[in-house]
């Protein structure tokens, strides 16, 4: 059983709270939701819809068609006409005036509800039309602030609206509804974050605001700084100073930070950089997704130094690999870059999210002799020691220096420290060569026809799979870059496709650049997600 | 004087008789004083790049050698993790003026907690002779022969209004009075800026210059507590006229106590 519920209003009357709200109580009687939130680059007014798709199977991945539509204005019925089904019902606000076909249940949500409110009414309306208990609704509502007046309306609407079909309790709890930027917030703190400090930029802003939130009770601190360069210098102070710090930005905030990105690499600061990428170049489409930083991650910052790429797609992902971003930055003295895109970051997800905190210890000094803290070591990596420690002066530097940390030009000195960092970069290498979970393999996993993918299309792919006999495959680290298990999983493979919100096809071109040669690509770039549609489209039409 | 050893191995490139061997004593001087209070271990010196910059490589202190105009908020940012740290960051004019000009307002704004030290030699001297923001207008400079196409910005003015809570200006011709200035910054809670007069020998060498025009605020009756008459002072020399009657305050202008920005985070 799946059903997919749209609704679309104004910017700034609750259709994204609306969305969230119904997805609670969903997630509450056991479903597994995937909500996709839609919404142009302004604050009141314009087009805003949430894609409520749930199911008693898990859902990762956003559709067009909707079997119920909520529609708050005309515009809504405009837009959203062509993803009704045969069947679909329609929610319409008293003053619509556009006509459609079907089932048409007309409220009074402008008159009786103001802002964001609506939300409310919208979960009233539809909780009676799915037979979902009225306390089912209100248990999520009283986490409001102002619940009594949310409460109000709620019954009210609950009251006038019509019973359409049963949505009955299934079986099991499916998991924690909870967004990527969540994710990724709680995994930065349960891998020992003390500070995030970051510059506001969609689509990583949730992130900031999350912390911001919560700050006191993850004890943590959380400043926001005078641009990104501000922002990402004061990363690398704080981590010299011991602290494990992190940011997030995307794409043209991570592009002031990359001259730093470089000092990162020299002074071997360990640094963490969440970026979420939405459409581009330059402004581009603020609000909205793309991959096309890929190529600009991995390879932004003048001069050769060793980094970290972790590449999740899911809300569950996100937690995960951000709290192992934090470790690894440690454990290697490098920067580590979070790479996300707005369809994971702002896109909610149901997943078993089992919270642990887990923090390695970094290799320290162990007081003993002189402190160089560029020490040649045989792995590369050299032990920390940070100011305030008795007997240790700790020199970080931006110049090539020698163990101590002083400036040098001399050659033999400049060879023997680039060697240091070649030396880190081999022992990160060999670390993610014996990591058996650098590659995710899902869809239909016997197949010989592979859909190729990384990030947030991984949902679409193993559901679109899984339908059509494709097995999905994806890196979740694209640096240091898990060649060699990718090709065992190509290994005897038909045909390989790659799938990529990219119009270049960066994907691609790193594929190319590890002897992986795809025989066809699905490339979307309109800077929305893939729907199951699209994909299910594509591969259909080329079946032979 | 105690017997602190503040020296390291590296070798001191800078020009015979350049005006940042004052601001090197000057400092170790400070530190040897304050060592008695503060443990050697808790300084940290940061500086960006320029021939300021290299002032870190010869002193055995905890530091961040930084890039072009980015110290300061590589210091704020340890401030933020350990408060106990103390935090001077050695800037040049271009540096912090030009590059990094908007984080040195809002390390005044803030009011972090931590100590700016301007070497102001007026000359981009490392890349050997362009004009910075506080180069006069009628530096002939390599990238400007014919002097450059704008007047210097005050940087004690900017940082009166941009909020910093200690305002002051020395001269690396005067190493006592300097001496006194740092110690000065650095006891004090809160965002401390000295703008310091430093010649550039090769390149805008105004050692005699100076000499002849400088004089000390606490010694003309200032009240460093009163903001417009700071502002007034400030204004007596706008980095532009070297001319023959010029008068250029040197010491505290301004000092008060707000809350610095790592309480109030």
């Amino acid at each position: 059983m799946e059903r997919s519920v749209i609704v679309g209003g104004e910017a700034g009357e609750g259709v994204k709270e609306a969305g969230n709200l119904l997805s609670r109580v969903l997630v509450s009687i056991g479903y597994s939701v995937f909500t996709y939130h839609d919404y142009p680059s302004l604050i009141r007014g314009g087009h805003n819809f949430s894609s409520v798709r749930f199911s008693n199977e898990e859902v990762y991945a956003p559709v067009r068609k909707a079997d119920y539509i909520v529609a708050l204005d005309d515009r809504s019925v405009r837009r959203h006409r062509k993803d009704a089904k045969e069947g679909t019902v329609w929610f319409l606000d008293e003053k619509v005036k556009e006509e459609v076909e079907g089932t048409v249940i007309r409220l009074p949500f402008r008159e009786r509800a103001k802002g964001v409110m609506r939300s409310s009414a919208v979960l009233g309306a539809l909780l009676k039309a799915f037979r979902i208990p009225k306390e089912e609704g209100l248990s999520v509502l009283q986490n409001l602030k102002n619940f009594e007046e949310n409460r109000e309306i709620f019954e009210f609407f609950y009251d006038v609206s019509q019973e359409v079909e049963e949505i009955v309790e299934v079986e099991g709890i499916k998991g924690e509804y909870f967004s990527g930027s969540e994710g990724v917030a709680l995994g930065a703190v349960d891998g020992g974050l003390d500070i995030y400090i970051a510059y506001p930029m969609t689509p990583a802003s949730p992130v900031l605001h999350y912390l911001a939130a919560h700050k006191e009770e993850f004890g943590i601190k959380v400043v926001q700084p005078e641009n990104e360069i501000g922002v990402i210098n004061m990363v690398l102070g704080a981590a010299y100073a011991g602290g494990r710090a992190m940011t997030g930005t995307s794409g043209g905030g991570f592009a002031l930070m990359t001259e730093t990105l470089s000092l990162a690499g020299m002074s071997e600061t360990p640094s963490v950089i969440y970026l979420a990428q939405r459409g581009a170049p330059s402004t581009g489409v603020p609000t909205y997704t793309e991959q096309a930083d890929l190529l600009f991650s991995l390879f932004a910052g003048h001069g050769d130094f060793p980094r970290i790429v972790v590449a999740p797609s899911n809300a569950l992902e996100c937690y995960l690999l951000t709290r192992e971003a934090l470790n690894l930055a440690w454990k290697f003295q490098v920067p580590v870059i979070v790479l996300s895109s707005k369809n994971v970051a702002e896109s909610f997800f149901t997943q078993p999210l089992e919270r642990e905190r887990v923090v390695e210890e970094p290799k320290l000094w162990d007081g003993n002799g002189e402190y160089k803290r560029y020490r040649i070591t045989e792995d590369g990596i050299s032990p920390l020691a940070f100011p305030g420690t008795k007997g240790a002066v700790v020199k970080a530097t931006s110049y090539e220096h020698d163990e101590m940390g002083i400036t040098t030009e001399e050659p033999e000195q400049i060879v023997a420290m680039k060697n240091k960092r070649e030396r880190k970069r081999e022992t990160i290498r060999k670390f993610f060569e014996e990591k058996e979970d650098t590659v995710s393999v899902g869809g239909d996993t016997d197949s010989k026809r592979i859909l190729l993918t990384w990030g947030e299309n991984w949902g679409v792919c193993c559901e679109a799979g899984e339908e059509l006999g494709y097995k999905a495959v994806k890196p979740n680290y694209m640096e240091p870059f898990p060649a060699n298990r990718l090709k065992k999983e190509l290994e005897g493979a038909e045909e390989v496709i790659v799938v990529e919100l990219s119009p270049a096809g960066q994907f691609e071109k790193l594929l190319n650049l590890y002897g992986i040669k795809p025989t066809d690509r699905f490339r979307k770039y309109d800077t929305r997600p893939i729907f199951k549609e699209d994909l299910l489209k594509f591969l259909s039409g080329r079946e032979r | 004087m105690s017997g602190v050893n503040l020296k390291t191995y590296a070798e001191n490139t800078w020009c015979p008789g350049c005006g940042n061997f004052g601001i090197l004593k000057a400092f170790e001087m400070a530190v040897e004083e304050l060592s008695s209070e503060i443990p050697l271990e808790n300084f940290v010196i940061a500086s960006g790049i320029g021939c300021h910059g290299k002032i870190v490589d010869y002193i055995n202190l905890n530091s961040f050698y930084s890039i072009h105009g980015r110290a300061l908020n590589n210091l704020q940012g340890m401030r933020l993790i350990n408060d106990k740290l103390i935090c001077v960051g050695f800037v040049g004019d271009g540096d912090i003026y030009a590059e990094g000009i908007s984080h040195l307002i809002f390390a005044a704004k803030r009011n972090a907690n931590l100590t700016a030290i301007v070497h102001d030699n007026r000359s981009y001297s490392l890349t050997t002779g362009q004009f910075t923001p506080t180069s006069p207008s009628h530096f002939k400079g390599k990238s400007t022969p014919e002097g450059p196409p704008e007047d210097p910005m005050n940087p004690v003015l900017l940082m009166l209004s941009a909020g910093a809570t200690f305002v002051a200006r020395g001269f690396a011709g005067d190493i006592p009075h300097l001496k006194e200035l740092i110690k000065a910054a650095i006891k004090h809670k809160g965002f401390s800026f000295i703008d310091v007069l430093q010649p550039c020998v090769t390149f805008y060498n105004t050692f005699a210059y100076y000499r002849k025009h400088c004089y000390k605020l606490e010694e003309a009756g200032h009240d460093p507590t009163d903001f417009n008459a700071a502002v007034e002072r400030a204004r007596e020399w706008d980095y532009s006229a070297d001319t023959e009657n010029a008068k250029i305050p040197i010491g505290i202008f301004y000092q008060i106590e707000k809350p610095t920005y790592e309480e109030r985070v």
